[in-house]
């Protein structure tokens, strides 16, 4: 599938700020099954492109002049593979097994190894595990969690989203992932956009990816769940990035000297074709 | 225990011979003398304003570490033996974060289990592939050393180990030479009597290794000491390293990222920064890549240490090599990377994650020494012959719960050296720790900081456990 996509990031500031530095991972990862077939990324001040630690494409930007807004904008056209459910291979130097530990937002508790235990069962040190008892802990956790915007803020951990309720697709993929790790089952987080009808949900967003059997690979390879929607991720999803949490893999993470009172403006638009 | 060895006085008859004029000398010192020179070490050191804050007895508990005006002394020979055992351990434990961020073939090699290194909480994904200057990790390290007879030896066969690695920022360096000019201070005549090889070029050697391993392209680097700030108990030592070396000591609010490099504010503008001699920890260092709520670090600092543009010292990631579940491992790197056998022993450890050394560890808890694999600072570890059976039984409890989390040695009989206490002079346990800096070759200052346990009996030496202090004298040849 075709996807075009424009993505706008505007922060304003009441008070302008002295200088900003941000780390932004919108360029969009060229394996898992896409493609990018073109893609700019327009921002103010100095900037520097590197591959992060996970095969991720991070800009460092920053700005030393005094300025009341910053504009990001993030465009191109993806092509994504027409399979659902596609067998990802491992593609970094980080070994899968760095993603079986636990990180502060994932961090367990009784309500989570409840949905671990019901959906996986007992644990049983570091291991893989089939894709069907994976979706099984996808619908539980898509049952346990109401999508709700503005439920939670991007500081929220699993544990927290799981005992309100609701939350956003940030929440329900730490939720996912809280789970996996508590029984040993390396899993992560992608960031991305979403081609959806449904207005309620931003095209911004995040799912998770646990690794699984894979009988032709013989160790293991990654499979996307994209818990918001209870479905296996397939074309209408384009990663821009993974990492253990949000806080890895998250598109936009900075901060700025000055610049009280800042407005944060997002706008995203993905068409398919 | 009667297994002990005493650094002073042999099991048969008088002083070891590196004593013999120390402890005449000793001898003709009139007690009033002796009291007065332990006040005016203390006077003196007050008026320094060496202290040392401790955690956990409520905030700004500050309190002079003990000196103490007994000298360790080490002959030329253990020295020199030691020496070389350090420097085969840190080029071992260097290579090792070089393997395990790089090709990771020691793993490959089945020697140590992979969840051991990538599912450790000190294993940091973000250097994954990421070069540093001469492949050096940890320029800095602390090796705490031990003297101790073995359960079943005797006092006289005791022989030297290794208790811990320290690799992520290893304090104390400023004790090892503060005493040194105390002693000298108070006891000249001592220093004419005997050959002592000289400590007081370490902050040359420190700077010359940080300066070695600058970016590449960068002929004359600017270094600076990286401080969280006056509120950190070791600040003291941040403001002298930086004052002997005569470079800046700064916080991170001091500097910012921009175009590939970091800088700091002076009053002649931006100007780059080269070398960080960090002293806070990873979590700390870039509030963008680690712990968001940091206001000790600099954002974006990552991105210029990734670009080869800045070099940190130590390296992000360290811990994943002094990580006391790792330590096991220590000899079995030194075989696989350096094809030779260790120099210096490790203490005999069990692993409580495997299931026969977890029941012998809590069928033995009380001859037993159990540490938390994260703990420092000897907080959270419980000396089994030191404990009460019902301290031993909580213990248990929670060795159980996680098994992983815990190693256990035997108590070991740690050497001591006479000291002085309220009751006169008495023997107090002791330990070492050797800086040992890692540039283009391997350095270290002779001897390094002799950390006293001051209560009777006590075997922890830790400073935040009121451990006190000696200078350390490696003999010349």
């Amino acid at each position: 599938m075709l996807l075009d996509i424009h993505h706008e990031t505007t922060y304003r500031y009441a008070v302008p700020a002295a200088y900003s530095m941000q780390y932004v991972r919108l360029f969009p990862r060229t394996d898992g099954g896409q493609r990018i077939l073109h893609w700019a990324i327009d921002s103010p001040g100095r900037r520097w492109r590197q591959t992060d630690a996970y095969g991720n494409q991070v800009y460092s930007m920053s700005l030393t002049e005094t300025h009341d807004e910053i504009r990001i904008l993030a465009y191109g056209q993806v092509e994504t593979s027409d399979d659902r459910g596609l067998l990802l291979p491992h593609d970094s130097s980080v070994p899968p097994l760095a993603f079986a530990l636990q990180t502060p937002l994932t961090a367990t508790g009784p309500q989570i190894e409840k949905l671990a235990g019901a959906a996986l069962g007992e644990a049983h040190g570091i291991s893989v595990s089939s894709s069907d008892s994976l979706k099984a802990l996808m619908g539980a956790v898509f049952q346990a969690v109401a999508y709700k915007k503005g439920a939670t803020d991007v500081s929220a951990t699993a544990a927290e989203a799981l005992a309100q309720g609701k939350g956003v697709c940030q929440d329900m993929a730490h939720i996912f992932i809280a789970a996996c790790r508590a029984r040993g089952i390396p899993s992560r987080y992608v960031s991305g956009y979403l081609l959806t009808e449904d207005r309620d949900h931003t095209s911004s967003h995040a799912w998770a990816e646990a690794w699984v059997a894979d009988a032709h690979r013989g160790n293991g390879a990654w499979l996307g769940f994209d818990i918001t929607n209870n479905r296996l991720a397939g074309p209408e999803l384009c990663r821009l990035a993974v990492g253990r949490d949000f806080m890895d893999a998250g598109p936009i993470r900075g901060m700025r000297l000055g610049g009280v009172d800042e407005k944060m403006h997002v706008r995203v638009a993905v068409a398919g074709q | 225990m009667k297994n002990i060895f005493d650094e002073m006085h042999a099991q048969k008859g008088g002083a070891r011979t590196h004593y013999a004029q120390y402890q005449e000398w000793l001898g003709q010192m009139p007690a009033a003398t002796i009291v007065q020179k332990r006040a005016e070490a203390d006077s003196a050191f007050h008026r320094y304003g060496i202290t040392f804050a401790v955690y956990g007895e409520g905030e700004g508990t500050e309190r002079l570490i003990p000196f103490d005006i007994i000298p360790r002394i080490i002959p030329a020979a253990e020295w020199d033996k030691m020496e070389r055992g350090l420097r085969q351990r840190v080029n071992a434990l260097n290579m090792f974060l070089h393997d395990v961020y790089g090709e990771q073939r020691i793993i490959q090699a089945g020697l140590i289990p992979a969840e051991q290194v990538f599912c450790n909480a000190q294993y940091r994904p973000e250097m994954q592939g990421l070069a540093v200057r001469n492949n050096i990790y940890a320029h800095i390290a602390g090796i705490d050393i031990v003297r101790a007879a073995k359960p079943g030896q005797s006092a006289e066969e005791a022989d030297y180990y290794v208790l811990e690695d320290n690799l992520r920022v290893p304090s104390g360096v400023s004790y090892m030479l503060e005493n040194r000019r105390m002693m000298m201070r108070l006891f000249p005549e001592l220093f004419g009597r005997y050959s002592v090889a000289p400590v007081e070029h370490y902050p040359d050697l420190l700077l010359d290794t940080l300066r070695q391993v600058a970016p590449a392209g960068v002929d004359d680097p600017t270094v600076v000491v990286l401080t969280p700030g006056a509120y950190n108990s070791a600040y003291f030592e941040h403001a002298f390293l930086a004052q002997q070396m005569g470079i800046e000591l700064v916080e991170g609010k001091d500097m910012f990222v921009h175009d590939e490099t970091l800088f700091m504010r002076t009053t002649q503008g931006p100007k780059r920064v080269d070398v960080i001699y960090r002293r806070i920890d990873d979590d700390f260092l870039d509030p963008l890549t680690f712990r968001a709520d940091s206001a000790l670090g600099v954002p974006g600092l990552l991105s210029v240490y990734r670009e080869g543009r800045v070099t940190l010292a130590n390296a992000v990631g360290t811990g994943v090599a002094d990580d006391k579940s790792i330590y096991p491992y220590v000899p079995d790197m030194i075989r696989f990377y350096l094809s030779e056998e260790p120099i210096i022993a490790n203490v005999p450890t069990f692993q409580c994650r495997k299931p026969d050394e977890l029941s012998y560890t809590l069928a033995n808890m009380k001859d037993l020494v159990v540490k938390e694999t994260h703990g420092a600072g000897g907080y959270g570890m419980l000396v089994g012959p030191a404990s009460t059976r019902q301290e031993i039984d909580d213990f248990k409890l929670r060795v159980q719960a996680q098994p992983d989390k815990y190693i256990a040695q035997p108590t070991l009989a740690l050497s001591a050296c006479p000291t002085f206490v309220e009751s006169g002079v008495a023997p107090r346990h002791i330990d070492l720790r050797p800086f040992v800096l890692s540039g283009k070759e391997v350095r270290m200052a002779p001897g390094g900081l002799t950390r006293v346990a001051l209560k009777a009996g006590s075997l922890v030496v830790n400073s935040s456990q009121g451990g006190g202090t000696k200078d350390t004298w490696v003999l010349g040849k």
